[in-house]
């Protein structure tokens, strides 16, 4: 729609692994669907992530985490967010996070987890859906 | 012709058209409905296929093939410490395993001491060993016969670190170099391409490279130093036919740079070997590794002038594909990975290994290992299909797909040519666009059902999974970085100063890294220190994100 | 003549492979008694031109729907129609069933198979005294026409194609005449409906058998009354499908295994044209059962083979013109015995090779047998991991792009070459004994089943033929990692159906009805008439047995 502002989505990958597939696909799936992706690309730490979504100005940011760390990256964000202030900023992720760990980061404050086999349509609906309610 | 056979509870699909996209391979060829001998005009047996084990060695690199010898069973086995892998390594063994893969964990991958801040929460993580110094290499290899199993390192920006802990290991179990056995993968142009665990620029890491090869050409003659791997490429998004394209493309590119430096290329080119994927679509691949094998020993000896029958051997490894196993239905996985060794034993690979049916959760639990280790198992010894050399051989189907599997790759060779070579290519992002695109297609006909995933977007049930997982243990990583934190407190650290200068010497000369790194790893430098130098030196590699 | 290669050629690559052979080592040596197939044919160390150098394209392997059929019996194969996914399901009394079916259909297969327990095949009620133990055991228990209502309650018969895997005459000719039935009771006209019935007298007298079972003559018989019956009345049922399968099961080789279903289609055969019947009015509705085994291209070679073997035979022997007298069809079930008890997982990852080769092989249809063969029927887990696997190899794998893949594979096509030799020395050794059921009746067929079943136990129990788990990789202490399968409670079910429906049936019914049946075998009329009219009496299936075998007879089958 004319003057509505296109959502604006970080994606990252946290940490040290470089597999990069489907946080690549799924960026440019958001980008076709509509909204503005900034892809960080790898190695990022949390702290650079959440630099770069304030610098960017960002009302979500996705995390794809393959090596098992989310345990200790999720957190990390969160934390990060909360001591700049930032309540605003939706974070949501995907990659191997077993399902029965998706209950603790929830808790914490995380969106929804997206495991392989996710339809990236999905995850685009998503994302509109729960940033219009923000709004 | 009205078959009630054919009549069917539900239609499957939509209405038949001799639609050609439907009919299309994961490499995008429109396969016709039949292939006979007008479909290989120009075949001659001689020049195109030969015999196995004779030149251009489309049937097979050697002449009885798995009659004569069977493919080695190489599964993966890994372990957060390093005698736990060890211990692993060893079950293997006992269960029938005739070569061992052993991967590093993240933070190894990257260079990374288990002490490093960026390491935090990965240590031991993917199933792989953390290796910080020689006291890990040690403990990794305790016991094990040296020199009568192979041992498949999967390394690659980290390998002349690596590489110089295994030395120095093998020398404490008194094995003389030239008895170790075993592979390294050290493909660094695979990792700016695909798996992105590099650290420095693509000049200086191929110089780190070159110096492995030479080192191991004349110390180590049954090791091959370099596993120039198509697998990452193809998880990446690759289809099999640029799998196969990319590969070759820097398997000539590393003969390049060692005839470059000086290496004549029957010194090491014998020892050069590939990783190749073995992915769903059965005929492709089959076609696929011979089209490999007949594009490489043409190369090698016409354009590369190798004299030796060795260099023009293109040697093997598989890997079933993780990227099409899934996360529904996980049994499902059993029959992918079945089919899937099974062509790659048809298209006649050296070694292979077979997933976990649970790849799509975690690493494999000692019962998922075991499956995946019977499959090849029953293959081997149940299904026949050893008993004669490349089966298929004469199949206008193959032998067409085998074609056209090289034709295009030589396009693509023209095409990488004319960005000014492999490496200029990574530099100028031709990769990182291809393998996307390709990625991205693929997951386009998933989501529009132009491809089907049984479980996932065909036959999806509502269950609830309930296999056990193998956990990572939290208490691994708080010890590890105790123990390395010892580690260093105890040693020379004089000693490990005046080592660290050397290195920072060498690299900065042209002398081989290798003796130096030896030296070093023996006196307890860590991998990360030894790494942190280099990366202070080279600097570190920031590619431009291309989706 | 369309030779492939011209003989200067063959010469030349016979002479380098010599060379080659020479320079190849032991392992390179042809006949090494190390390398054969499962059914003992000797593997060299490669096939090249020489080894197709007689070969013709176009008259040996011609083009797919076309003589002589050997690349497929259709043109476009899969890529018009992939084959149909045909799960065996039977346990338990026939409501269990019927739920199984259902499940089956909604998760994707595309037909009915359907199998019947022990006590039916063999013609008894489940009251019987001798049958109470196996009543719903290794299939569906139906006694009348009520339980065949109830098995296919809710399941659209014009829609649905079904297998009814009745084994045998004694049990074909009723309980295929209850399907019938049941059909007209609901409506459905004879003409729509689509399936097959097993129906093979191979497996009345020398398959799994026991003393007291109709003559070899009675059962066949009973086999062509019900063909003809089909023939006539239900166009698109395929009354027969000759069960390569179990002779296989039983022990047989690959060879044996489409000798003999080919020479019991040449007994029918002539026997319908000794009725008067056209060869093109029942040909085109012969099926055949065949078996996948675990010596992959052997399996390949086996069905190509079979193709050419049968074309020929109908052509010259029975000068049949219609095309789909001529194609070999027929449904595969991947191979029970190959399976293992030890390490269970382990039987995926084989049926899925067996299955695959099936596919490649050309099938029209294909069961893929559970993981838990060896140790239960199958659990609905292991049911739907075959289905799926059955799904796997149609959507994914793209071996369906292209018909008969194999094709030109020196390899295959020299091994298709070899198997067809043996059958049809096979085909003639059995015309020269008078025929197939002349060699049933003096024990010919179970003799050479006996040898061969031996000779494979033997294989195994010295190690020749390696079996993952059983004589090789074994574990020891395993604890079963999978659910067994618990056959609901069926005999007092089925007690309790049969006293009530034999209270409120018409006794003077049954009695008219078991008296034409008699009056029937007395003028050696055809029985399947006059039976699917007899099942509407609500008689039972034992009670039609008992005047069959008064009037026929009964006969032991000898013993090796």
């Amino acid at each position: 729609m004319v003057g509505e502002r296109k959502k604006r989505i970080l994606i990252a990958k946290p940490g040290l692994d470089g597999h990069d597939r489907g946080a690549k696909v799924v960026a440019r799936a958001l980008r076709n669907a509509g909204m503005e992706v900034i892809y960080a690309g790898l190695h990022q730490t949390p702290l650079q992530i959440v630099n770069t979504a304030v610098d960017e100005d960002v009302e979500a940011i996705g995390l794809s985490i393959l090596s098992g760390a989310h345990k200790t990256i999720f957190p990390k964000v969160m934390a990060l967010l909360k001591q700049k202030g930032i309540s605003d900023i939706l974070v949501f992720g995907g990659g191997t996070i077993p399902k029965k760990d998706w209950g603790k980061l929830k808790s914490m404050g995380v969106g929804e987890i997206f495991p392989p086999g996710s339809d990236t349509r999905k995850i685009a609906a998503y994302l509109y859906k729960v940033l219009e309610e923000k709004n | 012709m009205n078959n009630p056979d054919y009549m069917e509870a539900r239609e499957y699909g939509e209405d038949v058209s001799l639609d050609e996209e439907r009919y299309s391979n994961l490499s995008g060829f429109h396969i016709k409905p039949l292939y006979g001998p007008e479909d290989i005009p120009k075949f001659d047996y001689g020049t195109d296929l030969g015999l196995p084990g004779e030149y251009p060695f489309t049937r097979g690199i050697y002449s009885t093939m798995y009659r004569g010898k069977p493919w080695t069973i190489r599964q993966l086995g890994s372990l957060g410490s390093p005698s736990e892998a060890n211990r692993r390594i060893r079950q293997l063994i006992q269960m029938g395993s005739t070569g061992v893969s052993i991967c590093l964990d993240m933070p190894t991958i990257m260079g990374r001491d288990s002490d490093d801040p960026m390491s935090e929460g990965e240590v031991g993580s993917c199933g792989g060993v953390a290796i910080d110094s020689l006291e890990d290499m040690r403990n990794l290899m305790e016991g094990l016969p040296l020199d009568e199993i192979s041992i498949n390192f999967v390394s690659n920006s980290q390998s002349p670190v690596i590489l110089a802990m295994f030395v120095a290991v093998a020398g404490e179990h008194g094995i003389p170099l030239a008895k170790l056995n075993g592979t390294m993968q050290n493909d660094i142009l695979k990792e700016y391409q695909a798996q992105k665990s590099y650290y420095f620029p693509p000049r200086p890491s191929m110089r780190l490279t070159i110096d492995t090869l030479h080192f191991c050409s004349e110390d180590m003659p049954l090791f091959n130093p370099i596993s120039i791997s198509g697998y990452h490429l193809a998880s990446a998004g690759a289809t099999p036919v640029q799998e196969l394209a990319f590969t070759l493309a820097n398997g000539f590119t590393y003969i390049e740079e060692g005839i470059k430096a000086g290496l004549s290329v029957d010194s090491f080119a014998p020892r050069l070997s590939f990783f190749f994927k073995a992915h769903n679509n059965f005929f492709e691949n089959i076609a696929k590794f011979r089209a490999a094998r007949r594009i490489w020993s043409r190369t090698i000896r016409e354009k590369y002038k190798a004299g030796d029958p060795r260099s023009w051997r293109f040697r093997v490894h598989t890997q079933t594909s993780g990227s099409s196993l899934t996360a529904q239905e996980p049994e499902n996985n059993i029959m992918r990975v079945t089919i899937q060794a099974l062509s790659a034993v048809l298209g006649g690979t050296q070694s292979l290994h077979t997933n976990a049916f649970d790849e799509a959760f975690s690493i494999p639990t000692p019962r998922s290992e075991k499956l995946a280790l019977r499959a090849q198992q029953i293959i081997a010894r149940e299904s026949g299909v050893i008993n004669t050399a490349d089966p298929l051989g004469g199949s206008y189907y193959i032998e067409a797909l085998t074609n056209e599997m090289e034709s295009v790759s030589y396009e693509y060779f023209r095409e990488i040519e004319n960005l000014g070579g492999v490496i200029s290519a990574i530099e100028k992002g031709f990769y990182q666009s291809a393998i996307a695109d390709s990625a991205f297609k693929y997951q386009e006909e998933i989501e529009k059902k132009k491809r089907i995933v049984v479980g996932l977007n065909e036959f999806v049930t509502d269950e609830e999974v309930d296999i056990e997982l193998r956990e990572p243990d939290p208490e691994f990583e708080k010890q590890k970085v105790a123990d390395l934190i010892a580690l260093k407190k105890n040693r020379d650290l004089n000693v490990v100063k005046t080592c660290l200068n050397e290195v920072r010497q060498v690299i900065q000369g042209s002398d081989n890294v290798m003796p130096v790194l030896i030296k070093a790893v023996k006196s307890r430098v860590t991998l990360g220190e030894i790494i942190n130098v280099m990366r202070d030196i080279f600097g570190e590699f920031r590619e431009e994100s291309i989706y | 003549m369309s030779k492939l290669f011209n003989e200067d050629v063959i010469e030349e690559i016979t002479r380098n492979g010599d060379q080659w052979q020479q320079n190849a080592g032991h392992a390179g040596k042809a006949n090494d008694r190390e390398f054969r197939t499962l059914s003992g044919i000797p593997v060299e160390p490669v096939y090249t031109p020489e080894h197709t150098a007689d070969m013709d394209y176009l008259r040996d392997l011609g083009f797919p729907g076309e003589p002589p059929f050997v690349r497929g019996v259709h043109p476009t194969m899969y890529r018009e129609r992939t084959w149909t996914m045909r799960q065996l399901a039977g346990y338990g009394p026939p409501e269990e069933t019927n739920k199984r079916y259902k499940l089956l259909l909604s998760e994707g297969a595309t037909g009915i198979n359907g199998i019947f327990d022990y006590p039916t095949l063999r013609g008894y009620d489940s009251t019987d005294p001798l049958a109470r133990a196996d009543c719903g055991r290794g299939g569906v228990a139906i006694d009348t026409l009520e339980d065949m209502r109830i098995l296919f309650d809710g399941i659209p018969l014009e829609e649905v194609s079904s297998s009814l895997v009745t084994c045998q005459p004694i049990c074909n000719i009723t309980v295929q005449s209850m399907y019938f039935a049941n059909a007209r009771n609901r409506g459905v006209p004879l003409d729509k409906l689509t399936g097959t019935s097993q129906n093979d007298f191979l497996m009345e007298t020398c398959m799994a058998t026991a003393p007291g079972v109709l003559p070899p003559k009675a059962s066949f018989k009973l086999s062509c009354d019900a063909i003809e019956y089909c023939t006539k009345h239900v166009p698109r049922w395929n009354p027969i499908s000759f069960a390569g399968y179990n002779y296989r099961e039983s022990g047989c080789t690959a060879d044996q295994e489409v000798a003999f279903v080919i020479a019991n289609a040449i007994a029918c055969s002539e026997e319908m044209v000794r009725r008067g019947l056209d060869v093109d009015s029942f040909a085109p509705r012969l099926s055949f059962f065949m078996n996948g085994q675990s010596d992959f291209f052997e399996e390949i070679a086996k069905y190509r083979a079979a193709r050419r073997v049968w074309y020929r035979v109908m052509k010259e022997r029975f000068k049949a013109k219609d095309p789909r007298s001529l194609a070999f069809r027929f449904h595969v079930q991947t191979a029970g015995v190959a399976l293992t008890a030890q390490q269970p997982l382990n039987n995926i990852a084989r049926s899925a090779y067996h299955a695959l080769s099936a596919a490649l092989g050309g099938a029209q249809s294909v069961h893929i047998d559970g993981y838990d063969e060896a140790l239960c029927i199958p659990t609905e887990l292991s049911s739907i991991t075959a289905l799926r696997c059955n799904q796997i190899l149609q959507l994914e794998t793209r071996v369906t792009n292209t018909v008969d893949p194999l094709g030109g594979s020196y390899f295959v096509e020299a091994l298709t070459g070899k198997l067809e030799e043996k059958i049809l020395m096979l085909l003639e050794e059995m015309d020269g004994l008078g025929g197939i059921v002349k060699a049933t009746e003096t024990g010919w067929i179970h003799g050479k089943i006996a040898d061969a079943a031996y000779e494979y136990q033997n294989d195994i129990e010295t190690g020749k033929m390696p079996v993952v788990g059983v004589n090789c990789y074994r574990m020891d202490n395993e604890v079963l990692p999978i659910e067994l399968f618990e056959v609901p409670e069926t005999a007092k079910v089925q007690e309790k159906r049969l006293k009530r429906i034999k209270k409120e049936r018409s006794d003077s019914e049954v009695q008219r009805a078991l008296d034409a049946i008699s009056r029937c075998c007395d003028e050696d009329g055809n029985l399947m008439e006059v039976i699917v009219e007899s099942v509407q009496s609500l008689v039972t299936e034992g009670e039609i047995t008992e005047i069959l075998k008064d009037k026929y007879g009964v006969w032991n089958p000898p013993l090796f």
